[in-house]
């Protein structure tokens, strides 16, 4: 029996794709992409950052899913490969949370993470 | 251990100045190299403008240390930028980790300690040995740029320490101009100096090995300008009063080496000696890790190898530099 290793890829959950189309809608943007990127910084080294953008950059990686168009660039795409981005809401909600299988340690607070 | 006490002398007479080249010089600019340094590292550097200086430690998420940094922000010809002098042998890695954080800001970081020199004048009268050698005197804090030579003056225990940083072809010159008004120290008596002012120092008193908070580099450390690498781990050792060791000085009547124990009256462990020098044919000042329950200034512990007594005290950088200390 064979497998095959499936590309590691970034991906977003139905709720989390209805969650950015509100967001541009609130924002005003018909079309456009969420950048998906990593910074430095924040407590455990590496920050998570989303941000709406008119269009991808030449060298990003673009993931089409769920009616949402993700740009990732090259370097933030090797911290975040394989992760999965939901929404998490209601009164107790975290927002946009990161399932990212390259943490290693994250914050108290979520949004900083090493790897 | 250092026995040339010339250095001293200098420290309690007058001034003195090192060849303190080893350490690394980085030139970072571009317009996003204060944001990323500040977010990577524990002093609050937003806000930082031309002619100021300011220390801060670079640190990884669980807070043990890069380097201990100085940076000082010059505008000369073009725009302002940093010159950042790291411990030495630092500079490699810190230039590693800074473009390992660097995810398409607009920063740049190059490496200029070949290409530079660095002479470091020490003592009470160190202001006045650089003005007579025609040399610009910045206070403390602050930088000043001049002739292609920049002048930055840091805490240095109980008096600051001026770095002079300068294209190496220049070297000789201001080297010259300096033994005219003030001693030329040894690496070893440069140390010495280092080790009764109580100056931690990257390998012996912080590195990967422990946190900023055990060095006592409390004046590199910001505590309320939020998030950077390493705050989280910081803000819960100080709340809960977790530090393990804190940094203390010590004088001997014998000698001590590095690495030697120091243990308590009932003879369990307390701490380890990082640095020691002799201040003369019978006294050896150094500096320790102590525990922190054992770290108390008058506190006399026992150095396990010779049975010598160490009579333990603030270090005087920690003093000059901790909030509420000075």
């Amino acid at each position: 029996m064979t497998t095959t290793a499936q590309p590691l890829t970034i991906t977003i959950t139905e709720n989390g794709a209805k969650h950015v189309r509100s967001f541009m809608a609130a924002e005003g943007v018909d079309a456009g992409v969420l950048r998906v990127a990593v910074k430095g910084g924040g407590c455990s080294g590496l920050t998570y950052v989303l941000d709406l953008a008119a269009e991808p950059q030449e060298t990003d990686k673009v993931i089409e899913q769920n009616g949402v168009t993700l740009a990732v660039d090259k370097k933030s795409y090797i911290f975040l490969a394989g992760t999965e981005l939901d929404y998490s809401g209601g009164l107790n909600g975290k927002g946009f949370v990161f399932n990212n299988p390259n943490a290693k340690k994250a914050c108290g607070c979520g949004t900083s993470f090493s790897v | 251990m250092p026995i040339d006490a010339s250095g001293l002398r200098a420290l309690r007479d007058g001034a003195a100045f090192a060849d303190r080249t080893a350490c690394g010089r980085l030139r970072i600019s571009g317009a996003d190299a204060l944001d990323l340094l500040n977010r990577l590292t524990t002093n609050r550097l937003d806000g930082l403008r031309p002619g100021q200086a300011r220390s801060t430690v670079l640190t990884n998420g669980d807070a043990r240390v890069i380097d201990h940094l100085r940076l000082a922000v010059i505008e000369a010809g073009g725009g302002p930028y940093l010159w950042c002098i790291t411990s030495p042998g630092r500079a490699e890695t810190v230039v590693e980790w800074l473009d390992l954080y660097t995810f398409g800001e607009d920063i740049a970081v190059e490496d200029r300690s070949s290409d530079t020199a660095q002479l470091t004048v020490v003592g009470p009268g160190a202001a006045a040995a650089l003005a007579q050698a025609g040399l610009a005197v910045p206070g403390l804090d602050a930088a000043v740029w001049a002739d292609g030579v920049i002048a930055a003056a840091s805490p240095f225990g109980e008096h600051a320490a001026y770095d002079i940083v300068l294209p190496a072809a220049q070297a000789s010159q201001a080297r010259e101009a300096l033994r005219r008004t003030a001693p030329e120290l040894t690496d070893e008596a440069f140390d010495a100096c280092r080790i009764v002012q109580g100056v931690p120092a990257y390998g012996r008193e912080f590195g990967e090995f422990n946190n900023p908070l055990e060095a006592r580099l409390l004046g590199s450390i910001s505590d309320d300008k939020g998030c950077y690498t390493g705050q989280e781990v910081i803000a819960r050792l100080q709340t809960y009063q977790k530090v393990q060791r804190r940094l203390m000085s010590f004088s001997s009547g014998g000698p001590a080496e590095p690495g030697q124990t120091l243990q308590a009256p009932d003879g369990s462990p307390a701490g380890t000696v990082t640095s020691a020098c002799r201040a003369d044919d019978r006294r050896t000042v150094g500096l320790a890790l102590v525990r922190s329950q054992h770290a108390v200034a008058g506190a006399v512990l026992r150095i396990a190898e010779t049975g010598g007594e160490a009579a333990l005290a603030d270090p005087a950088y920690a003093l000059a530099t901790e909030p509420g200390e000075a």
